[in-house]
């Protein structure tokens, strides 16, 4: 069997490898090879173009990319080009006895996993299936031994040349929060129950204060509180892993839930004691958002 | 100047924490949650009419003409009336038992090939601009648009968070008349790509692009006398190993809910403070080594 990864130049590259390897076998385990298609730097308004190529001659049976701003644009357009399913943001993968391989993917905002099967597959004729960020977590020490002593065969796609439609005319960086959820190990979550752009920004600085990052719901976003989509936990955001989630003024909605279930800790406040998050969470505490903010503020003399 | 917008029906995304799967059969218990316009797709025609009335506001007669388009079943044409109160000029449905069970490859190609039969009937040569909302609230997979544009091999466009329309003239200044340029800023997870195309292509856009209007009771009233065309596969006549459950390359097995339940204990006493909940906070960060 043979596995290509969409390599783009970002971390999602090393959690695909991680996990292609404990579902099909390791590079020279026999039963399965996996090849980088790699693409980093180079022109991305043909990279579905390169890739095609490419998959016309390694003839993979599994295609598999990050489900980045790059990925979902490539990914779709393969599944067209090449006749073929694309299973979406696949949470986990299974190879069954009879070769047959399992995607799980989320639906319904998280609230419903289902399996996609793409049974009609053959070489240069891929399954397909895109992962988000941070679902799978790397094994930095497998994927560095084996970048080293070069187990992996890497395809360097081609630049392709003209190419009509859209042409990318400017790159402006995006501002980032001061400290990425993704690598927190301590998150603040604000939802609407904080009420406020002041009470969200009480909350920044409490995160700040306590070494920890400050997520937030959609409704903050939208309000324009502060946060952009980066700060964002759940299905259109991030999904985080910290050791500790503290909800303050959060519903639970599955949209949201899904992106804290691998959290180790989750404490929440909610005004009301029926809200959806209580059950997802470890701790709870029925309590207007703001005194307990207040009071964690007293404790550590902010 | 003509837009077409693909919008679709979901149910209620404030209604999916209730959504249960039936133990034995894995498949999802009645699903009587109300549909809605999905929230991305009245992004996507609030972009649409906001250009329309743009470039029919640069010049007196400049015409700009929405369609809506949509694949769902028959009872979701009040979705399509809707896009018309909001201000659409025509809404197309297209309604088959033989389209359901679709995944992206085949709901794509019935949207597809519905556009083509669109510009058809509407004599028309090409659809100037296509918008679609990124991601629908209910599958969310962002492909659809893009595998509509690859069917009608258009350019294409994903997460774009800003649109402009620019009119070039022969002597490149802007204005009334000239090509349509298409000028898109697409949001990268860490940068912001601005891009231009030339030619008709199709654009989705994320929700943050705007906020979509409300309807007037005007627009309800209006929308009663602006076409609403529903073809079913006898229209089309698209071979059946395409489209529906035939057509589509993957296949759906067991659906289940995953139990995200922690047992929730409570921080303080039952009548404990917020200073005693900050108390156990702290505490709980002390044991997991965090906190100041
Ligand atoms: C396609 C799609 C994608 C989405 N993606 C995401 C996503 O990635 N991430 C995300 O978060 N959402 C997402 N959503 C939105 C999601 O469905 C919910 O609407 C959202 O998560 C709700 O955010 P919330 O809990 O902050 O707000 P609400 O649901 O409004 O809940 C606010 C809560 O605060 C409590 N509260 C109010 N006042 C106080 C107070 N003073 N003190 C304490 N508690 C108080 C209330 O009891 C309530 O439970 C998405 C929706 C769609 C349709």
């Amino acid at each position: 069997m043979k596995i290509m990864i969409f390599d783009q130049g970002h971390p999602v590259t090393e959690q695909l490898l991680t996990k292609a390897i404990e579902v099909f076998g390791t590079p020279e385990s026999g039963t399965c090879e996996i090849v980088l298609a790699r693409c980093i730097g180079k022109a991305h308004e043909t990279a579905a173009d390169q890739l095609q190529k490419t998959v016309a001659e390694e003839r993979p049976d599994v295609l598999l990319m990050g489900a980045t701003a790059l990925g979902e644009e490539i990914a779709p357009a393969m599944g067209i080009r090449l006749g073929t399913g694309v299973a979406a943001h696949c949470v986990d993968m299974e190879l069954r006895y009879d070769g047959e391989v399992v995607f799980l993917i989320p639906a319904f905002g998280g609230r419903v996993i289902g399996e996609i099967m793409i049974p009609d597959v053959q070489p240069g004729r891929p399954a397909i299936a895109t992962v988000k960020p941070d679902i799978f977590s790397a094994d930095a020490a497998l994927v560095s031994e084996i970048n080293e002593n070069n187990r992996l065969r890497v395809i360097d796609l081609e630049p392709a040349g003209e190419h009509r439609g859209f042409q990318l005319t400017g790159r402006q960086p995006r501002p980032r929060a001061a400290v990425d959820i993704g690598k927190a190990e301590l998150i603040l979550c604000g939802g609407a129950g904080l009420g406020s752009p002041e009470t969200w920004q009480r909350l920044e600085n409490l995160a700040k204060a306590l070494g920890g990052a400050a997520g937030c719901t959609r409704p903050v976003v939208d309000a324009g509180w502060g946060p952009d989509e980066s700060s964002m936990i759940g299905t259109s955001g991030r999904s985080v892993r910290p050791k500790v989630y503290i909800g303050f003024g959060i519903s639970g909605a599955a949209h949201h839930l899904c992106g804290i279930k691998d959290a180790d800790v989750i404490i929440s406040i909610n005004k009301d004691k029926k809200a959806d998050i209580f059950n997802a969470s470890d701790h709870k505490g029925v309590f207007n958002a703001e005194d307990v903010l207040s009071a964690l503020e007293e404790e550590i003399g902010l | 100047m003509v837009i077409l917008v693909l919008v679709k029906p979901v149910p209620d995304p404030e209604k999916y924490n209730e959504i249960q799967i039936d133990p034995q059969t894995k498949r999802i218990l009645r699903q009587d949650a109300a549909a809605v316009l999905d929230p991305a797709s009245k992004c996507a025609l609030e972009e649409a009419l906001r250009i329309k009335s743009e470039v029919e506001a640069a010049s007196g007669d400049a015409r700009c003409e929405v369609i809506a388009l949509s694949m769902a079943p028959q009872t979701n044409r009040d979705k399509i009336l809707e896009c018309l109160a909001m201000g659409a000029d025509a809404g197309y449905l297209l309604s088959d038992p033989a389209f359901g069970g679709a995944d992206t490859y085949a709901t794509s190609y019935v949207l597809a090939e519905g556009a083509k039969a669109i510009l058809a009937a509407e004599e028309l040569d090409a659809f100037d601009l296509i918008i679609a909302g990124n991601e629908s609230a209910d599958g969310a997979t962002s492909h659809v648009p893009v595998q509509v544009a690859e069917w009608l091999g258009l350019p294409h466009l994903a997460r774009v968070c800003e649109l402009q329309i620019q009119r070039e003239g022969a002597e490149g200044q802007e204005g009334a008349g000239g090509t349509p340029v298409i000028a898109a800023t697409k949001k990268t997870e860490e940068m912001l790509l601005t891009f231009r195309c030339e030619e008709p292509a199709l654009v989705a856009v994320t929700r943050d692009i705007n906020k979509p209007r409300h309807i007037s009771a005007m627009g309800i009233v209006k929308a009663r006398k602006k076409p609403l065309t529903i073809w079913t596969n006898d229209d089309l006549k698209l071979d059946e190993a395409k489209i529906g459950a035939a057509g589509s390359p993957t296949k759906a097995g067991e659906l289940m809910t995953p139990d995200l339940s922690r047992g929730g204990r409570d921080l303080t006493e039952e009548d404990g403070s917020a200073a005693d909940a900050a108390k156990a906070i702290l505490a709980l960060l002390r044991k997991e080594g965090l906190g100041a």
